[in-house]
């Protein structure tokens, strides 16, 4: 990209208060958004730069090449088996990771990515905050192992929101209150988000035995069927 | 005093239409809680937990941890500095890092730092300890008894933490006038909070970013901020050097301990140069829990089912030690009756379980689970409704409470039926229940300031932790409404080293919006005067509309805030409204005041072949005064109706009796509701403008759930009373079918 270009295309983003007021504008109003420009800071927290280093499982060094770490293991670990770059596509990014093997996909995401809207509560698959899509299908990434899902397709909460095709689910889940601590939330929109690729019309039954995975200890359970069928008739083009 | 009743045209308060400051950033996942926090260079932390309900270490070997490659630190419980520091936390009677542990998962003895959690995880199973286990007691009941293992021996030598005794009038005299006396026990066991996130602290230090001297403390803060001042205590730090990484904290629900960790991570900081993450498991998160509570309960009362006197005698369990004095239900909501004797008894134990916490004001002395059970038992005995017991009883019922049962029982289609006399077509036992409580306003020292700033908007510095009320939502629609200005024009600053604008619960905002208001007021008068000078004329003759300040004789003649302050060097650069001062509250237990009231309904089907029940519809008729963010207001009261449910069904710390284990640390042992177990429930707001805080509003999120309508449904439905949680087993037993 061009200096102009990357000029033109941070033009087109909207400045936060600028999204926040627009936002409160739509939800105020009937319409939900569809079509909003997603702001610059959502957009850029679906594909984080971020800087890798190379920590030795074994002892803790750190070093910012793999290939200073890979030498490491030669000189201090020769019996240990040296480890291995995995390739995870995040949000549409490509990333050459570090990952342990015993890691678990939130780990990966959270420690070598910094994406930390899939969230650890239970850190044992019972209660869905940790939810991302992995080739169109919810999974829960505290019970993934991250070397699994090499070659797949991650798609976590911020590559949702970064997608204004999603805006509408966002400001459904804004306009009634479908949070309050907001700790489980990102876990829900995605598990909403994978009901609606799949089905676009989905009944408020069809909704809650879809979320039943979901914990929120605040009890906002009523609000997201509401928020979700709302979300649904917009993005089938209804209002 | 409470303010009176004064604005009567709302133009933004009560507006459902202008989102959460934070729901963006929620919703999108870019909200950082504590856990999320990532650091360069960040070292994890693990402390040494004991496997024992009680013990003693004997001796600790940590020799093979510290030489594990990629440990940094080992900090054991008899370092001098840590030995300097005070006691843990409010309510303690135990240092930062103890060779004692009181429960079974208490930090104790030693914490690690290393590169990474695995090599901290691998250096606590290298340190060898001796142990000295140690007789432990779990039930508060036990905890008196002769012989019973003293958990602080030098503070308390009896496990008695507190006794709170007190009569009003003469309950002997009152039981010889009275026409009928029973008595029931009441039990509630312990229940979880289960924050959502597991606790999480996150500390580094850093030099101060102004040059000055001494260094800055970033840390975690806890729900109700305390782990800040945890940690300045501990390091004698000046108060402006201890500072919030993030105002997120999760669900706080009441649960706001400081844990060690507040002072152990940044001790670990310290001594490494690094960050430092601490982060507990979910299992390790199951450390506190509201009030295990026995109640033996007498009532006298006459024929027509008014009562004559309420003696209550109360044991609870602040479980191995408590950040609140008092920390059970009682019968103090006998209080909320005519009744003039009433006699509290109440005795606050330390048990080797887990630490007590608030967990929603459930265990509050106002919880009125007893007062419940006795308006329905007086009803089942006297075969009246027990609809018509509560009002012959309560002692203000005109506007609230006949309010609340008017509309309660109209949503919940209420046709009260003799106690088991109702069998529906589907075989199951329909019955129906409710509650009474009242909508307290805490009421406290506060302080608000408001600015406005030239680009015409309204800041509100809010230093709070987050936990999920809308509390700052609902103030900003408050100084929106005072001032005059767009809601969209109020912008919630966040700002983690402001103590402005603090809210300690849900049931604060209300009066914590009273400060919000006047602080709006000392702005608005500014305003008018500055925008008087712009149009040349004397503030009586303007007023404020939709951020402008318009001349009441011609309004076309305006000027916008905005245009009133300038960023011109020299220019007035902003105007400041600033309020501080206690905020009312509504409530006096000692004169039996108190303001507006809700009430909880509950319809049940009741399977008496399997023993298992449904709430079929929950309703939650609430007072709140005056409501001022109306979808925020209405979720609380419907996080306290599912609460309600998930905790009649499920709930329950369950601990090992040989071994004094919790037998049930996780989601799917110990069974948090969720959206399946969530059965139609209705949230009614009502506004009588009785309350204490601004407008008469009134608090709501910390009374919002409690044992009584549920229980006194199953009781309609079977005549039974059945301890919470009512499980199958427990209602077939109740039965006599197993």
């Amino acid at each position: 990209m061009t200096e102009e270009e990357r000029k033109h295309a941070e033009e087109k983003q909207l400045s936060r208060r600028q999204f926040l007021r627009d936002a409160s504008a739509m939800v105020a109003g009937t319409a939900l958004g569809a079509g909003l420009t997603v702001p610059r800071e959502v957009a850029e927290a679906a594909t984080p730069k971020v800087e890798l280093k190379y920590t030795c499982p074994l002892d803790g060094r750190n070093f910012q090449a793999f290939e200073d770490l890979k030498a490491h293991f030669v000189h201090a670990h020769p019996q240990a088996a040296a480890p291995a770059l995995t390739k995870l596509k995040v949000n549409g990014k490509d990333y050459d990771l570090q990952i342990e093997p015993q890691w678990t996909l939130q780990s990966a995401l959270q420690f070598k990515l910094g994406l930390t809207g899939a969230k650890t509560m239970c850190d044992r698959g019972e209660c869905g905050s940790c939810t991302v899509i992995v080739d169109g299908k919810a999974v829960l990434s505290c019970t993934t192992l991250a070397v699994e899902c090499e070659g797949k397709s991650i798609e976590t909460i911020e590559g949702i929101a970064a997608n204004p095709k999603w805006n509408p689910l966002i400001q459904a889940y804004m306009k009634h209150d479908t949070m309050q601590c907001g700790y489980c939330t990102p876990g829900f929109v995605v598990t909403a988000k994978a009901l609606l690729d799949k089905n676009t019309n989905p009944t408020e039954d069809e909704i809650r035995q879809v979320l039943s995975g979901n914990i929120c200890r605040c009890s906002t359970y009523p609000r997201h069927p509401k928020a979700i069928l709302e979300a649904a008739q917009v993005l089938r083009g209804g209002k | 005093m409470p303010e009176q009743p004064d604005r009567q045209d709302f133009k933004v308060v009560g507006r459902r239409d202008v989102p959460g400051s934070l729901s963006n950033a929620i919703a999108t996942g870019r909200a950082k809680y504590p856990r999320d926090l990532v650091f360069p260079d960040m070292l994890h932390a693990k402390v040494l937990r004991s496997p024992y309900a009680r013990a003693r270490i004997k001796s600790l070997d940590t020799s093979k941890a510290e030489a594990l490659p990629g440990v940094k630190a080992v900090i054991k419980w008899d370092d001098p500095e840590l030995k300097a520091m005070p006691l843990n936390y409010i309510g303690s009677k135990t240092p930062v890092l103890n060779d004692q542990a009181d429960r079974e998962g208490d930090e104790f003895g030693v914490v690690v730092a290393a590169e990474t959690e695995e090599i901290a995880e691998q250096a606590l199973d290298l340190i060898k300890v001796e142990w000295e286990v140690q007789p432990f007691v779990l039930d508060s009941k036990d905890a008196l008894k002769p012989g019973a293992p003293v958990l602080h021996p030098t503070a308390r030598p009896d496990n008695v933490e507190a006794v709170d005794n007190w009569e009003d009038g003469n309950v002997e005299e009152g039981f010889k006038k009275s026409a009928n006396v029973i008595e029931f026990d009441y039990f509630g066991p312990r229940s979880g909070v289960y924050n959502s996130q597991p606790i999480t602290v996150v500390s580094r230090w850093e030099p101060d970013p102004h040059g000055i001297e001494g260094p800055v403390l970033y840390t975690t803060p806890m729900y109700r901020d305390k782990g800040l001042p945890a940690a300045r205590e501990a390091f004698k730090l000046a108060w402006d050097k201890v500072r919030p990484i993030t105002q997120f904290v999760g669900s706080g629900l009441c649960d706001g301990d400081p844990r060690r960790a507040s002072r152990l991570v940044p001790l670990l900081a310290k001594r490494t140069g690094r960050p430092v993450r601490l982060a507990y498991t979910r299992r390790e998160a199951f450390d506190t829990s509201g009030a295990q509570v026995y109640t033996h309960v007498k009532v006298g009362f006459n024929n027509d089912g008014v009562i004559v006197a309420a003696h209550g005698k109360t044991i609870t369990s602040c479980g191995v030690e408590s950040d609140w004095e008092r920390n059970g239900s009682d019968i103090t909501c006998f209080r909320m009756t005519k009744a003039a004797n009433v006699k509290n008894e109440t005795t606050y134990t330390y048990t080797n379980t887990s630490r007590g916490a608030f967990l929603r004001a459930g265990a509050f002395p106002t919880a009125s689970d007893t007062l419940a059970i006795a308006i329905y038992r007086i009803a089942d005995q006297l075969k009246m409704d027990p609809a018509d017991v509560l009002m012959k009883n309560v002692s203000t019922p005109e506007p609230s409470v006949k309010l609340c049962m008017e509309k309660g029982k109209a949503a919940i289609n209420y046709q009260w039926h003799p106690t088991g006399a109702k069998k529906l077509a589907n075989g199951k036992m329909h019955g129906v229940g409710f509650r009474l409580r009242d909508s307290h306003s805490w009421g406290s020292n506060t302080a608000i300031g408001v600015s406005l700033k030239s680009d015409g908007k309204i800041y509100l510095p809010f230093g709070s932790a987050y936990f999920g009320v809308f509390g700052q939502d609902a103030i900003a629609l408050v100084v929106a409404e005072e001032l005059g200005a767009k809601a969209e024009d109020v912008v919630v600053q966040l700002d983690p080293f402001s103590k402005l604008s603090f809210i300690i619960g849900g049931s604060d905002i209300s009066s914590t919006a009273y400060a919000g208001k006047m602080a709006a007021l000392d702005l608005k008068a500014k305003i008018l005067e500055a925008g008087a000078g712009a149009l040349k004329v004397k503030p009586a003759d303007v007023d404020t509309k939709d951020s402008t300040v318009y001349l009441k004789a011609d309004p076309t003649k305006k000027v916008p805030f905005g245009a009133l302050v300038s960023d011109e060097v020299g220019a007035l650069g902003s105007l400041s409204g600033f309020w501080q001062g206690a905020t009312p509250t509504n409530y006096d237990w000692s004169t039996r005041t108190y303001g507006p009231v809700n009430m909880f309904f509950a319809e049940v089907e009741v399977d008496t072949e399997t023993g298992q029940f449904e709430v079929t519809k929950m309703v939650g008729a609430y007072d709140g005064g005056k409501v001022l963010r109306p979808s925020s207001f209405e979720g609380q009261v419907e996080g306290g109706m599912i609460w309600s449910i998930s905790k009649a069904k499920t709930e329950e710390y369950i601990f090992d009796k040989a071994t004094g284990v919790l037998l049930n640390g996780s989601a799917l042992e110990y069974k948090p509701g969720t959206i399946l177990d969530t059965t139609p429930i209705q949230a009614i707001t009502l506004e009588t403008r009785t309350g204490g805080g601004v407008y008469g509003s009134s608090g709501v999120g910390e009374n919002t759930w409690e044992q009584g309508s549920i229980s006194c449904a199953i009781f309609n439905a079977i005549g039974k009373w059945i301890d919470w949680p009512i499980t199958p087993d427990k209602v077939l037993k109740a039965l006599g079918k197993i």
